[in-house]
């Protein structure tokens, strides 16, 4: 089974954590830092593919990939297929992409909720229910779809066309740039669903 | 927050409420300040806001606040309670309003630990009408999916009765074959056996069957999953049939790769499903273009199908495919990780690829090079141990320190394996040994170092060239500022004392020895070498004793020149420095002779000047052997004092000859191993009544073989040695503390001579039997001499204490106890060893008796001996002596009656330690029944 899934940042911070596994609250800041030293000392262009024995138990392995600023790892047991594993990664890359055209780390930063999402629609209890990428992003939308129609039940604006520009990471860029109450105000809008318009 | 509900004056104001900080407002503000002190400071700030809010009436502000909390102990590890997080999250969970129950939902399957279990019940029923179908709502799907989701959860699994109650639940969406009905199935039967797999298994196991894809691929994941070591995959023999119909229909990768993985588990328990599935699997390793596919197929043919050749050569194929491919780093080091599953049949196939493995060990890749290092120390087999090391320990010195010290470590293992089975060439090993000594960050010193003795103890022909190494080291004087190689160059000092015989040059050996940097040293290590230097200049003196024999006119020679020296440095004691400097020139740099008279004298100088100001040294060990190796030279000097007073030559040189003698019977003892377990070995005696000390023995006695892995242990200088040269310190302390001492000494080093007499109250174990097994063990002893030098390899691990022997201090207890205790006769004689080992040094205890009779005769304190002894402390030069009054007057003090004639004795002759020593022999070998008389004697000799 996937015993966990992390993003760390190149700079050692944890953006998506999540054990399959029960591990001690404390335990886990320990995790994400051994994990960290591990994938930093690695250079460029190697195997993706680190034993992790020592940090996560005997026969575990983690495969990761390391994008722009950030380390996507996957640690998993010897049920799994390490190749496969290195594909399931792409997927969730590839998901996270489509979710927010050009993902990046501020992206993660900022969508905690969703990331969470998409990684329920793809991996339960540590095994792999989905493995299409467009199926994903289909439940995903539905899922964000359906939080806005609750959140705004009264209002006429059309939130699934408003949806993607703001979920777009230039849109959210730009505006964290220019417009800081701006940004506030249209993040209140999605999360804690004020009738705001 | 658009709640109409007047807020309760208990709860957070509305204020709060209506400025209730989202979840992106929070992360706005832990990224303003990047510092750690900023960090921390706004999490604790935004945690002292979030249990206000809460506890808020309205679900929109308790769920932000719990969207919140859930962040910061998932990604900030804030230290949250469980409870607090666990409540709120559990209201939640009730609410009708969805995108608030989602939140809820990844809160609790987040955060919830063991610690919060006792909550869990409380979500039993809010779970049971979720996953209940009669909930019409368009989004129960929605709803039935975040219920599985909590109920995968880690937490969900430390709580079995939950998984009891809910395992009904997941009955129709099983039938409806939802992937995630499966996966949480296969959670719940993990977590509660008992109550899931009644319930459960077979619905899961029809899921196999399913037509849809999606399904039976989930289905195989679970039983992959539930068959997974340590499981017993044995329940899952029956599903062979549909397991068997999907690796041979399924289209699936991710399904054929749980399948196979199944029946790699399951072949063993069926000898006929190997058959069955080879043909399959060959034809999917043939014709699947899927690499994760491949290997998954190549994995199972040679661990769980190996005795198929056809299908073993395949996987080969594919597997050299996967090595080759040069610009994939993933496919070689899988390669190399198949490669290692070969079992021993195919080991020509690992051996072909060598040079691939060999191009390995250099790649960039840190697990390609393990991968690389653990296949080639695979290979290693006594016909390539010397290629394959030799080629390991040089690519060792070009690869980064990390993997170095692996591959160092890694070949110190498999070649000192079962007492070094795969080396037959010694000097090989032991030339091995020094250059990985030399080679840069290794941290292996302390098991090259053991090895070198190790070696040196068991194998009697590798002794020149371990010799040799040796001295290769201890020359250099660019080692001796490595802080790694400290171990090591111990055990060089340490083989090149103890073998000195196989030595080319001991003059040189001395120099090195003694060598300035030797200063950079830490003390253990420069005990060491002082008592290498001891062995030494003993070796020396006996030879050229030996060689002389007869010719008492050269041996004068160079005690008068001894002597000569001697005077110089009393006349003018302000000049002893430069003086003995201008002396201490090598004769002539081509004059190589040990034995000679120049040699010798030479030595004795360099040793005086060198070791001389050590004995001020404060650390014990090193005082203590500085002591006894000045003692030595000393009393060579103090010999020549004899003739002066014109006691005839002849006496002279016999006293000479003597003393030289009888320190070279210290030496000459050759240490063997001895057998890990040879204490465990020795039966009891029956009439043996065990005092209640010897329950400490039995506890040190389980520490020692607490590791048993290694076949020896060489008793490390630290623990017991260091008891054994505070001897001294103790011992003129007080004659009360001595009997202690003794006691434990009897008691702990089992093979010292403690059936001397000086035990005391303690029965004498052996000796009903002393003399029944005398012949016989003289017997075992030759015969386990032999092989020694015969076979090269000693089989047996042996092992024993030496701490006695390298105090040198000690000889009567280091001769009784270098003696061979072979396997064979500890298990079949049982406590006839120890007899053995006494009837063995019983000639040998004779001689010494004899001898230190003699020196006791010439040291005794009668008229002539204090004069004598003053007449020493004179010689030897005020700095030594006043510097060590103060030593003095604090033993003498520790003695309650001591007056001042006593006291004045005592400084004289505890000015040489090594002279207390042959007190205490002495002293020991006069059996004396009990241990009240035995304390004014002790008076008598020590203060």
């Amino acid at each position: 089974m996937i015993q966990a899934v992390m993003v760390i940042s190149t700079l050692g911070k944890p953006r998506l954590l999540k054990f399959y596994n029960f591990q001690d609250p404390e335990k886990r800041q320990e995790l994400v830092l051994s994990i960290f030293q591990l994938l930093s000392e690695r250079p460029e262009g190697v195997s993706n593919f680190v034993e992790t024995d020592a940090i996560f138990g005997p026969g575990t392995k983690l495969v990761y990939k390391h994008l722009a600023t950030v380390y996507f790892v996957f640690v998993f047991d010897n049920s799994e297929n390490e190749l496969a594993m290195l594909d399931l990664v792409q997927v969730f890359v590839e998901t996270l992409n489509r979710c927010f055209k050009n993902v990046c780390e501020l992206d993660i930063v900022f969508n905690f909720n969703k990331l969470h999402t998409v990684l329920d629609e793809m991996i339960l209890g540590g095994q792999v229910i989905e493995t299409s990428s467009e199926e994903i992003v289909r439940s995903v939308e539905d899922i964000v779809g359906e939080t806005i129609k609750h959140n705004k039940p009264h209002t006429k604006v059309d939130f699934a066309a408003l949806q993607p520009l703001i979920f777009s990471s230039h849109f959210q860029d730009r505006i964290r740039r220019t417009l800081p109450e701006e940004i506030r105000l249209a993040f209140e809008f999605i999360s804690s669903g004020l009738s705001v318009l | 927050m658009a709640s109409s509900q007047p807020a309760p004056s208990t709860a957070p104001s509305l204020v709060d409420t209506l400025f209730q900080l989202s979840l992106d407002d929070l992360v706005k503000s832990l990224r303003a300040d990047q510092s750690a002190a900023g960090e921390s400071s706004a999490v604790a700030r935004a945690l002292s806001a979030i249990h206000r809010e809460i506890r808020a009436p309205d679900a929109a502000t308790k769920a932000v606040a719990l969207q919140k909390l859930t962040y910061l102990s998932s990604l900030h590890f804030a230290p949250v309670a469980a409870h607090p997080l666990a409540f709120p999250a559990i209201e939640l969970l009730a609410s009708p309003h969805l995108p608030h129950k989602r939140l809820a939902y990844l809160a609790a399957s987040l955060s919830l630990s063991p610690a919060s279990l006792s909550l869990l019940p409380l979500a039993t029923h809010q779970l049971h009408k979720d996953l209940s179908p009669s909930a019409a709502a368009p989004a129960a799907h929605h709803l039935s999916a975040l219920a599985l989701h909590l109920l995968a959860s880690p937490a969900a699994a430390a709580a079995p009765d939950l998984a009891a109650h809910l395992a009904h639940d997941l009955l129709p969406h099983l039938s409806r074959g939802s992937p995630r009905a499966i996966a949480a199935a296969a959670r719940v039967i993990a977590a509660s056996p008992s109550a899931g797999v009644p319930v459960l298994f077979k619905p899961l196991a029809a899921c196999l069957a399913s037509p849809d894809p999606r399904t039976s691929t989930a289905a195989a994941s679970a039983f992959c999953e539930l068959s997974a070591p340590p499981a017993d995959p044995s329940p899952f023999l029956p599903l062979a049939p549909d397991l068997y119909n999907l690796l041979t229909t399924s289209r699936s990768n991710w399904a054929l790769i749980k399948v196979l993985k199944i029946f790699a588990r399951l072949a063993p328990l069926e000898p006929r499903l190997a058959a069955r599935i080879v043909d399959p699997v060959c034809q999917l390793l043939a014709r699947s273009s899927a690499m994760s596919l491949t290997f998954e197929c190549v994995r199972t043919v040679l661990t769980a199908l190996p005795a198929h050749d056809a299908a073993v050569s395949l996987a080969i194929g594919k597997l050299k495919e996967f090595l080759a491919a040069s610009d994939d780093p993933n496919l070689r080091y899988l390669g190399l990780l198949a490669l290692g599953m070969l079992g021993p049949a195919y080991a020509s196939t690992v051996n072909e690829s060598r040079d691939v493995i060999a191009l390995s060990l250099g790649d960039a890749d840190l697990n390609i090079r393990r991968e690389a290092l653990r296949l080639m120390m695979g290979m290693l087999d006594d016909s390539n141990v010397m290629d394959i090391a030799g080629m390991l320990v040089s690519h060792a010195a070009r690869s980064d320190p990390e993997f170095a010290n692996d591959t160092l470590g890694a070949v110190l293992a498999a070649c000192g394996r079962n007492v070094y089975e795969l080396v037959s060439d010694f000097d090989w090993y032991v030339s091995l040994l020094a250059d990985m000594a030399r080679s840069l960050h290794c941290l292996q010193g302390d098991e090259i170092g053991r090895q070198l003795v190790d070696v040196g103890l068991r194998v009697q022909d590798a002794r020149p060239e371990l010799v040799q190494s040796a001295r290769s080291l201890l020359i250099d004087p660019a080692l001796l500022g490595n802080n790694l190689l400290f171990p090591v160059l111990s055990a060089a000092a340490f083989v090149s004392g103890e073998y000195i015989h196989c030595s080319k040059d001991p003059v040189e050996l001395v120099e090195a020895l003694l060598q300035p940097r030797t200063s950079l040293l830490p003390m253990s290590v420069r005990a060491v070498y002082i008592q290498a230097v001891l062995k030494v200049i003993t070796f020396c003196c006996n030879l050229y004793i030996e060689r002389l024999n007869g010719s008492n006119k050269e041996l004068d020679l160079v005690f008068d020149e001894l002597a000569v020296d001697q005077d110089v440095s009393r006349e003018s004691e302000a000049e002893i420095r430069p003086a003995e400097a201008d002396q201490i020139v090598m004769p002539s740099t081509t004059e190589k002779d040990p034995s000679s008279h120049k040699s010798i004298v030479y030595m004795i100088n360099l040793i005086e000047m060198t070791v001389g100001p050590l004995v001020q040294c404060k650390e014990v060990e090193v005082l203590e052997r500085a002591r006894n190796l000045m003692g030595f030279i000393h009393l060579l000097r103090e010999i020549q004092e004899f003739k002066e007073r014109n006691v005839s030559d002849q006496k002279k040189t016999n006293r000479v000859k003597e003393l030289v003698k009888s320190m070279q019977t210290v030496f000459a003892q050759e240490l063997s191993p001895v057998y890990v377990n040879a204490q465990k070995k020795i039966s009891l005696p029956e009439d043996l009544v065990l005092n209640e000390n010897l329950a400490e023995l039995a506890d040190i006695v389980c520490e020692d073989d607490a590791p048993p892995s290694t076949s020896i242990f060489f008793c490390s200088r630290s623990n017991p040695s260091v008891e054994t040269r505070d001897e001294p310190a103790v011992s003129v302390g007080s004659s009360s503390l001595l009997v202690e001492h003794r006691k434990r000494h009897g008691m702990y080093y089992l093979p010292t001579g403690k059936d001397e007499g000086d035990t005391n109250n303690y029965p004498h174990v052996n000796d009903p039997l002393l003399s029944a097994d005398n012949g016989s063990m003289i017997k075992d002893r030759s015969e386990t001499v032999q092989p020694v030098a015969a076979g090269k390899k000693l089989k047996v691990a042996r092992s024993r204490p030496k701490v006695v022997k390298l105090d040198g201090e000690d000889f009567l207890s280091a001769m009784m106890s270098t003696v061979n205790v072979p396997k064979e006769t500890l298990s079949g004689t049982g406590g006839g060893v120890l007899v053995g080992r006494n009837a063995k040094s019983l000639p040998s205890l004779k001689a010494s008796d004899n001898s230190s009779e003699r020196m006791g005769n010439k040291l005794d304190p009668g008229e002539s001996s204090s004069q004598q002894t003053q007449n020493i402390d004179a010689d030897i030069g005020s700095s030594w002596t006043t510097k060590h009054q103060d030593y003095d007057k604090e033993k003498s003090t520790i003695l309650p009656d001591s007056d001042g004639k006593e006291a004045r004795k005592h400084k004289t002759s505890s000015t040489s330690g090594h002279r207390q020593g042959r007190h205490k022999q002495r002293e020991r070998s006069n059996t004396q029944p009990d241990v009240a008389p035995q304390a004014p004697v002790i008076q008598d000799f020590l203060l």
